[in-house]
């Protein structure tokens, strides 16, 4: 096969390809990604090497039903090689009556959740490790496994629902934040143990609205359908979603897009980092109770978010990207009115984060505090703003360039205070490194089509697709099917960033909790993968006794 | 008969100003934020609302119900008080009775909160005492100061004129009424987005409307309390004084909420340390000027 990325290093698919031989691996690599597989006995031993000695950070990992396929459940772990603008996918088959596979989590930190995943939603299990509920309630029935292809999309459980009972500590007092608490918009639990002011321990509850987004995706859908669905995975960078998705479909079918459509798509998902930012300082502003910061930081978001509603003619959620390229075409006069428009949001962007970096409280509530340090980093690889304001260089539109990335110069910008500052002025500068990105963009943006008239794809291929989301690279597996994914795995940046709070919470003053836990500007909808259960019913909450609570 | 009417007016005016002025520093950060705000008399309809729904009792929170009520009405006192006794001394100690009072109130203030079985609320309080140590200590230092600088403890006795170590006195005595309104950067007590509101969290309903009408009581009265004193140095007349002292809280109340929307919110372990620094300046600088007599 024919390696389609320029890589720095041609000779590190060699230097893979020997480390896949000296474990027996089966190794094949396309475009940017190379697939090992391997015995279940070498998944530990080859993935300390990967993650440890080829200096490779860990995505996610996907369990898969495939025992129609190939008569076995397999688990996919993805690893990334930034620096030689890589992913590696290790694949490892388990017994389809048993299945049960080596973990990982003690060599590789970060797959301890979607270790867990596999668990809960496949009925895979793990060795040496403890297992527990993650993303299903508690009260879900044991051996319902529901990303199983036996389990039906629309199979409904007759479960109750029961709140769980926060923990009880003699030493240390418990403070609950969430499921819904003002510094959180969306429900999710933290459980911090505080000593006086300083927090000492911290638990986390989350996938409160896990919707099952995938197997619909698996089940109930087209390929083109998905799109949709994955662009309302996150009301803010739903369309990262759906970038990722779609080029991980084209990706396994090698179809490739026009050009102009993927300067759309990279002018668009810029748009989305913008308005991200601008949300994310508002938000950090409000928490440290600046509200003036606020409300400006959002009145000029407002400017972003009248460009995309130029470009796409929806303010969010645009609906614009398919497989293949775009729907709707930039003209010269939108051209002109955006880049007009970003003049703007520039110049008052620039001025309102010197104001609030005049304001000496802010600026003292920010530094040195929610540090996490570069080491703990890169154990956990964590992705996004949170990776770079920790000293971690990395970005996937310079590492491993998609849609129009490769045509535009950048620069990725990195601290190493590992701090809420250092997160703040990431955010800041990658306002500014958008705008360019925009402005080359609109000028360099290539004559032609912005749709593929036509394309095939095949069943039972793979892609891996990962885009640079505001918040760190959203990682979209899928396995090609009949006129749908056979199997769709999502992983928003959230979910690699959450662990990290441990760390960045261990110590710290109380008052800075909320504004740490907003510092990985986390989307715990992204990382439940939420959607609406089923249109025009209304979910009505039924209290039950003193604690139980059911859905009716 | 004169002084019953200012008695009168001013009480009245002490009851309906505050909330008002709530209203008016919301439009004044609505202008600040850029945008248009509620109507000048939204807090009082937000007060009136409260007062309508029904009264929810936090579990187990009694106590805070027998409080709250005790903190409303003992504002309430203390603010009737100072009317009177602008216009009409009651004793040679008023200033010192109303000091006390304040101090008794601050108290209550704090105690309300830990008597509800909440962690927020009960962070709310201890953050809360944490600020009300230095505060409250220096308030009472900086009057004590102000007492022996004039021996002014009463209305009715006229003080000498401004000096340098008087002047350096109120300003101390202008911050610790910014401190004491509860404002940002000074609001770690309640801290919304960090604590849902703390001290206030399980309050709702009438007890909401309840607490929020003393607070504003509470911040207009800071203000009264200090306009009156630097005035009684310039102005005898004591119909005028209240008048003044009126109209300096009202300009206060506008320069203190545009301070409070331009700056952001302090930590527990960093507003009190900052607020003793300053108050330990102030003290000694107004001292040293007083042994040189400056």
């Amino acid at each position: 096969m024919e390696c389609e990325i320029a890589m720095s290093d041609p000779s590190i698919l060699e230097k893979y390809k020997e480390v896949a031989r000296s474990f027996n691996g089966h190794f094949t690599y396309k475009g940017d990604t190379i697939f090992i597989t391997i015995d279940k006995e070498k998944l530990r031993p080859l993935s300390e090497i990967l993650y440890w000695k080829m200096d490779c950070y860990h995505r996610t990992c996907a369990g898969s039903d495939e025992r129609k396929i190939n008569g076995y459940f397999a688990l996919y772990h993805i690893f990334g090689d930034d620096k030689h603008g890589l992913n590696i996918v290790v694949k490892t088959y388990a017994d389809p009556e048993n299945p049960v596979l080596p973990s990982i989590k003690d060599i590789v930190p970060a797959a301890d959740w979607c270790e867990l995943e596999a668990y809960d939603l496949l009925g895979i299990k793990f060795e040496n490790r403890e297992l527990h509920r993650l993303v299903l309630p508690p009260s879900w029935p044991k051996n319902l496994y529901p990303l199983r292809k036996d389990t039906p999309y629309n199979y409904r459980v007759k479960a109750s629902i029961f709140g769980e009972k926060i923990g009880e500590s003699t030493e240390y007092a418990v403070v609950p934040v969430g499921p819904y608490h003002p510094a959180l918009h969306e429900p999710e639990y933290f459980e911090l143990y505080v000593e006086g002011e300083k927090v000492v321990d911290v638990k986390y509850r989350g996938f409160h609205v896990h919707r099952g987004i995938e197997k619909l995706g698996e089940s109930r859908t087209t390929y083109q359908q998905v799109n949709f669905l994955a662009e309302r995975i996150c009301g803010i960078c739903g369309f990262e979603h759906s970038v990722c998705y779609a080029q991980a479909i084209e990706k396994a079918a090698g179809i490739d897009p026009p050009d102009r459509a993927k300067y759309i798509r990279s002018i668009v998902l810029e748009i989305e980092r913008i308005h991200s930012h601008l949300l994310w300082i508002g938000v950090a502003a409000h928490v440290l109770g600046y509200d003036t910061g606020f409300m400006h930081t959002w009145r000029i978001r407002e400017l972003v978010m009248y460009i995309a509603e130029l470009l796409t003619g929806s303010r969010k959620t645009y609906g614009i990207n398919l497989i293949g390229g775009v729907r709707k075409d930039i003209d010269d006069s939108k051209k002109q009115k955006v880049l007009e428009t970003l003049d703007l949001v520039e110049k008052s962007v620039k001025k309102l984060i010197d104001t609030m970096t005049s304001v000496p409280e802010l600026i003292k509530r920010l530094k040195g505090t929610g540090i996490l340090p570069k080491e703990d980093a890169r154990k956990l690889s964590v992705v996004g703003p949170t990776a770079r304001g920790s000293g971690l260089d990395r970005d996937i539109r310079r590492d491993l360039p998609y849609a129009a990335y490769d045509r535009v110069e950048f620069d990725v910008p990195v601290y190493d205070d590992g701090d809420n500052l250092a997160r703040f002025l990431v955010r800041v500068d990658e306002v500014f490194e958008s705008i360019k990105i925009i402005r080359q963009l609109l000028k360099d943006i290539p004559k032609g089509e912005i749709m593929l008239e036509e394309f095939d794809i095949p069943e039972y291929k793979i892609g891996v697709s990962v885009v640079e989301a505001p918040r760190g690279e959203d990682v979209h597996l899928v396995i090609t099917g009949r006129g749908k994914p056979y199997r769709w795995k999502v992983r928003a940046p959230t979910y690699n960033n959450i662990p990290a709070l441990k760390v960045m919470l261990n110590g710290e003053s109380l008052a800075d909790a909320p504004l740490t836990i907003a510092s990985i500007d986390p989307c715990f909808s992204c990382t439940d993968r939420i959607y609406v259960v089923k249109d025009g019913v209304r979910m009505k909450l039924v209290i039950k006794g003193s604690r139980g609570v059911s859905y009716a | 008969m004169y002084e019953y009417i200012a008695i009168f007016t001013g009480t009245l005016l002490s009851l309906l100003l505050p909330t008002l002025l709530d209203g008016i520093e919301r439009k004044i950060k609505a202008r600040i934020h850029s945008r248009i705000g509620p109507p000048l008399t939204q807090s009082w309809y937000d007060i009136l609302k409260l007062f309508g729904k029904e009264l929810v009792i936090p579990p187990n929170s009694l106590h805070s119900i027998m409080l709250t009520i005790l903190y409303f009405t003992l504002q309430l006192f203390t603010i009737i008080y100072l009317v009177i006794i602008i216009i009409h001394p009651l004793t040679p100690y008023d200033l010192l009775i109303l000091a006390a009072l304040f101090i008794i109130l601050q108290t209550v203030f704090i105690s309300i909160p830990f008597t509800i079985p909440n962690p927020f609320s009960v962070i709310g309080a201890s953050r809360e005492i944490v600020l009300t140590l230095v505060n409250e200590v220096f308030f009472v230092i900086l009057l004590g100061l102000y007492i022996l600088y004039t021996g002014f403890t009463s209305f009715s006795i006229t003080p000498p004129s401004l000096s340098f170590y008087l002047i350096v006195v109120f300003i101390g005595l202008f911050m610790n009424s910014y401190v004491s309104s509860g404002r940002v950067p000074f609001d770690i007590a309640e801290a919304e987005p960090e604590l849902a509101s703390g001290l206030m969290i399980e309050f709702s309903g009438p007890l909401l409307g309840l607490f929020l009408l003393s607070i504003h009581l509470k911040r207009f009265f800071v203000k009264f309390l200090v306009s009156a004193l630097l005035f009684s140095l310039f102005v005898s007349e004591p119909i005028l004084l209240l008048t003044i002292s009126f109209i300096s809280t009202i300009i206060l109340w506008v320069i203190y909420s545009i301070i409070a929307a331009i700056l952001s919110r302090s930590r527990v372990d960093l507003a009190p340390i900052t607020l003793l620094k300053i108050y330990l300046v102030v003290t000694i600088l107004s001292l040293i000027g007083y042994v040189l007599g400056v």
